[in-house]
């Protein structure tokens, strides 16, 4: 999976080999499934002399054509459901203590992020708050307070293996662990209205001192200068400011 | 051979289209019109660009704006200048969208179309003082918009005629002028707003007796008498 997505959190690698189970088992499903379809279609195909059979599947011999796939396919499922829930209840059912905490809100069409302001604590006056980039520090336990200003939308992460929807009226709480510093993509899962698929943000993984050297200089409005104009197509992110918080 | 033909254009289409949309991806004008471009505005702004109010969502009139003014707004949604604001919630609505044409040249194309529809002719406010409306714009206003506000593309000035302008929708941006959800460091015209209305406005409306609402409604409605030509 890393191949095609790189997987940048502690939790990638758990989900990728649910992705690589359930792939290998419906691919040697699928490829067994076609191969006798093919091999009955060759082996029985229309002959001169040969009338058709009509099979009722009324002897047990015929049924065990259905019942075997079916118990085996059941046993497969049975093997994806105890993989999935370990998984599933590490990232979705426990949360770790929090290093940092970002609030992400949802609204057409663009993120806001809130992140902890030099007082290490959210919700307060000196929270920097960013549409489109988000910042975080790498190997940090981070809590996302997922929410939304409108409608649907769904909070993902791609490399992070990271995906939630964002509700009207709900505070969603989810966390991901960082390992790998870099640059990546932020988007919008869940169709959200004319401009959803112009809903992309950038979230910057950095060593804590580059990660204090960000929000020293944004505390300091030196990200607010003005820029020179984007050349087609327009950047992602809109710089940091500091406001005011409800 | 007759099963083989869909089969092939099945593979020529699946190529042809992968092909259309790398060159997309790459950014590449895709030659539309400013007319047919226009369709990704009609949702919000209504298919003659005068606007619409959809439940608690109003939407400006665009229709018969100044091409000029029009591509310079476009191109701050584009590069972040305007609409970048956490609260400017219609503004991020607007940078998404202005992202969605594909290019310079589409940006051009579809303010010439927008420039070209009927502007939406709006009535003055009757209940409101026009003459202390036309003294407050010809202290605040005039300097920049124009003494009949025709605006000014001067690229040291870039005011642009407020007569096309619906008056909720220029007095929603007076607040967000007055708030700092408008007009960022990197807006020159932008910032240029900022003191003229959080700052000298109301200083003249009080000058006048005015409050800032009462001073706001006055200009709102002077304008609407002015005839947006030279």
């Amino acid at each position: 999976m890393n191949h095609w997505i790189k997987g940048v959190s502690s939790y990638a690698a758990d989900i990728d080999g649910l992705f690589w189970l359930v792939t290998a088992l419906i691919g040697f499903w699928f490829i067994v499934a076609q191969g006798i379809v093919i091999y009955f279609a060759l082996k029985y195909r229309r002959k001169e002399g040969v009338k058709a059979a009509y099979i009722t599947g009324k002897t047990w011999r015929e049924l065990s054509w259905v019942f075997i796939p079916v118990v085996l396919v059941v046993m497969c499922d049975g093997w994806i459901d105890v993989a999935t829930a370990s998984v599933w209840h590490n990232v979705k059912e426990t949360l770790p203590t929090a290093d940092h905490k970002v609030g992400v809100m949802g609204q057409q069409w663009a993120w806001t992020f809130s992140h902890e302001g030099p007082d290490g604590k959210l919700g307060t006056p000196d929270d920097i708050v960013t549409v489109d980039d988000l910042h975080v520090v790498v190997n940090k336990v981070i809590h996302v307070d997922l929410q939304s200003k409108d409608v649907l939308h769904s909070f993902s992460i791609p490399v992070m293996r990271f995906k939630q929807d964002t509700i009207p009226g709900r505070s969603i709480t989810g966390w991901f662990k960082p390992t790998v510093p870099g640059v990546y993509d932020v988007q919008c899962a869940e169709i959200c209205g004319l401009g959803h698929g112009y809903m992309a943000a950038r979230i910057t993984v950095q060593t804590q001192a580059d990660y204090d050297a960000w929000m020293k200089a944004v505390a300091a409005g030196a990200t607010a200068l003005p820029g020179a104009p984007a050349a087609s197509p327009a950047p992602a992110a809109a710089p940091a400011t500091q406001v005011p918080q409800k | 051979m007759r099963t083989s033909l869909p089969f092939a254009f099945a593979v020529v289409a699946t190529l042809a289209m992968s092909f259309m949309s790398s060159r997309a991806f790459a950014g590449d004008p895709s030659g539309l019109s400013g007319k047919q471009l226009f369709f990704r505005c009609v949702n919000c702004h209504g298919a003659d660009g005068q606007g619409l109010k959809a439940g608690t969502l109003q939407v400006p009139s665009i229709a018969g704006l100044d091409a000029w003014y029009l591509e310079g707004q476009i191109m701050k949604f584009r590069n972040d200048t305007r609409g970048a604001h956490p609260n400017d919630t219609k503004g991020l609505m607007m940078r998404a969208m202005a992202r969605s044409l594909n290019g310079d040249a589409e940006v051009k194309a579809v303010s010439a179309y927008i420039a070209s529809l009927a502007p939406k002719v709006e009535k003055p406010d009757t209940s409101a003082d026009i003459k202390r409306g036309q003294q407050l714009y010809t202290m605040v206003c005039m300097a920049c918009h124009g003494a009949n506000s025709q605006g000014n593309p001067d690229p040291n000035i870039r005011a642009p005629s407020q007569v096309a302008l619906e008056s909720w929708y220029i007095q929603e941006q007076l607040v967000k002028f007055r708030t700092g959800v408008r007009g960022s460091v990197k807006d020159l015209e932008g910032l240029r707003m900022v003191p003229m209305v959080r700052d000298a406005l109301p200083l003249m409306a009080k000058n006048l007796g005015a409050t800032l609402e009462e001073a706001d409604r006055d200009i709102l409605a002077y304008i609407n008498t002015l005839s947006g030509k030279p």
